[in-house]
C-alpha cells in the first residue's frame, strides 16, 4: 500500500511576549543581513504600524501584534531559514521579553478515496455515541495533547480537520510544540530550544502526521 | 469528517496561544463569503477579545473588507476597511504560487574555495535521512547573486532537491541553494560563552595557572 503524500505544508513559529512591531519590516530585516535585498524589496506590505506589523515576502509571512510574534512559510525548502531568521532577529533584540514557543507544522494530504476520509474520522472519533443525537455526526475538528518522546518538557497537541487546502478529501494535521520558560533569561532559553530542536521537531511532526493518515488508511481499506 | 462552511471555531484557551489558528474555513456572514479560504491574507489574533481579524481581496461581492470574529458571542461583524491602523495595502494571499516538494535537502558548510576552477567544496549533512556526512563541489555559478557575498569557508548553506509544481500541476526539477544568513554574535552571547568556558575550566581544573607561568 503506497503512503499516502502529503499535498500541502508549513511550519511556523509564534513567540508570545511583548514586541514592538513597528520595527518588524522587510528593509529592516535586509539592512541586518537577515533576509535577501530582493526579497525585502518585493515584499507585499499589508500593515505597518505601531500596532501591527504584517507583511510577506516570496517564501515568508510574518505578523507581529504587541504580544504576538508569528512567521510562516509554506515552503519547505526554506524551514531552515525560517528557523535562522527568528533566531537571528532576537540575536539582534536581545531584550525583547518572551516566555512562551510554539514550533508548528501544518500538512495536508488527500485520503484516496472518500470512504476513506470518513474513516479516518471514525477512527479518530467514533460516532456511537452521537448518532441518538445527531443525523450524520461528522468530524470537523479534534484536538489531541501529551508530551512528546523527545522533549518531554514541551506539550504536543495535535489537531485533525478536514482540510481546507485540499479538495476533495483533505486531510489537515497540525502540531503545535509549545515550550515555556521563566525568569530573566526565558527569551534566551527559548532561542537555544529552537536552535537545537527544530529539527528534531519538525521531523517527529512529519513522522506523527504521515503515521497518523496512513494508518488511518490501512484500517479504512481492512474494516 | 465533515466539512463546514459558515463557521469559525474561536479558539477555545490561552494554553492554545502558541498554535497558529488552523486554516480558515470558508466563512459566510453578513451577504459577505470568502470566494476562496485560501484567499486570506493576515490573521491576528487579540489577547482577551478573542477576535481574528482577516482581509482579503477576493470577498465574492467584490468588497476589501476587516472581518472580526467575537468567541464570546459567536458573530462575525464584516464591515469596509476599518482596521484601528493604517493600511498600506490590501494584501494578497501568502500561498505560493507554486510550491516546493523536497525529495532532499543537505545542510552544506565550506570548506575550501577553488576561486581559479570557480568551484567551492562543503562537507554536506543530508537533513532527511541519517547518512553519514559527504564531501562534495559544487560551481560558484549554483549560488544566487545576492548570497555570493556569503561565500567563505566555514559559511553553511541550505541544498535543496526537489520539484517545483506550478498552479497547473506542471513539473520542474530543481537544484536551490541558499546560505544562512545570521547577524555576528552580540556581546552578551559572547560574554555567555565565555563564562561557560570558564566553568568547563573549572570543571576540569584548567584554571590553575601553569607553573613555568607563574614562575615568571
Amino acid at each position: 500500500m503506497p503512503d499516502i503524500p502529503c499535498e500541502a505544508e508549513g511550519a511556523h513559529i509564534i513567540l508570545v511576549g511583548h514586541f514592538n512591531p513597528s520595527i518588524f519590516q522587510p528593509a529592516w530585516l535586509a539592512a541586518h543581513d537577515l533576509i535577501r535585498k530582493e526579497e525585502a524589496e518585493a515584499a507585499k506590505i499589508q500593515v505597518i504600524a505601531s500596532e501591527v506589523a504584517s507583511f510577506t515576502s516570496d517564501w515568508l509571512s510574518l505578523v507581529v501584534t504587541d504580544d504576538k510574534f508569528q512567521a510562516l512559510t509554506n515552503d519547505p525548502s526554506h524551514y531552515e531559514p525560517l528557523r535562522d531568521l527568528v533566531l537571528g532577529i532576537f540575536l539582534l533584540l536581545e531584550h525583547t521579553p518572551f516566555e512562551k514557543m510554539g514550533i508548528n507544522r501544518d500538512m495536508h494530504f488527500r485520503m484516496p478515496t472518500e470512504e476513506a476520509w470518513h474513516q479516518l474520522g471514525h477512527l479518530l472519533t467514533p460516532k456511537e455515541l452521537w448518532r441518538s443525537h445527531l443525523e450524520k455526526p461528522g468530524m470537523e475538528s479534534i484536538t489531541i495533547g501529551g508530551s512528546p518522546k523527545h522533549a518531554p518538557d514541551s506539550h504536543l497537541r495535535v489537531k485533525v480537520e478536514p482540510s481546507t487546502r485540499v479538495k476533495p478529501c483533505g486531510v489537515y494535521v497540525g502540531t503545535n510544540q509549545h515550550h515555556q520558560a521563566s525568569g530573566p533569561d526565558a527569551a534566551r532559553q527559548l532561542m537555544v530550544i529552537l536552535r537545537e530542536k527544530w529539527q528534531t521537531s519538525q521531523e517527529y511532526a512529519r513522522v506523527l502526521s504521515e503515521n497518523l493518515v496512513n494508518e488511518g488508511y490501512r484500517r479504512a481499506i481492512n474494516s | 469528517m465533515q466539512s463546514t462552511v459558515s463557521r469559525y471555531e474561536p479558539r477555545q484557551d490561552r494554553s492554545e496561544e502558541t498554535s497558529y489558528p488552523s486554516p480558515l474555513r470558508p466563512a459566510s456572514a453578513h451577504g459577505y463569503e470568502l470566494a476562496e479560504p485560501e484567499e486570506v491574507g493576515a490573521i491576528i489574533l487579540s489577547e482577551g477579545k478573542e477576535a481574528v481579524s482577516f482581509w482579503t481581496s477576493s470577498w465574492r461581492n467584490g468588497a476589501n473588507g476587516h472581518a472580526e470574529f467575537s468567541g464570546a458571542s459567536g458573530n462575525f461583524t464584516i464591515s469596509p476597511i476599518s482596521l484601528p491602523v493604517q493600511v498600506d495595502r490590501v494584501p494578497q494571499q501568502h500561498l505560493p504560487q507554486h510550491r516546493f516538494l523536497v525529495l532532499q535537502k543537505w545542510e552544506g558548510t565550506v570548506s575550501a574555495l577553488k576561486e581559479q576552477e570557480k568551484e567551492f567544496v562543503a562537507v554536506i549533512r543530508d537533513l532527511t535521512q541519517t547518512r553519514s556526512d559527504e564531501e562534495a563541489t559544487f560551481p560558484i555559478e549554483e549560488i544566487p547573486d545576492s548570497d555570493r557575498d556569503l561565500l567563505a569557508p566555514g559559511a553553511v548553506f541550505y541544498w535543496n532537491v526537489g520539484y517545483e509544481l506550478n498552479s497547473y500541476g506542471q513539473r520542474k526539477r530543481v537544484s536551490a541553494i541558499r546560505f544562512r544568513r545570521l547577524p555576528a554574535w552580540t556581546r552578551s552571547e559572547i560574554e555567555s560563552v565565555r563564562r561557560t568556558a570558564e566553568r568547563f575550566k573549572g570543571i576540569f581544573g584548567l584554571n590553575a595557572q601553569p607553573q613555568s607561568a607563574a614562575r615568571a
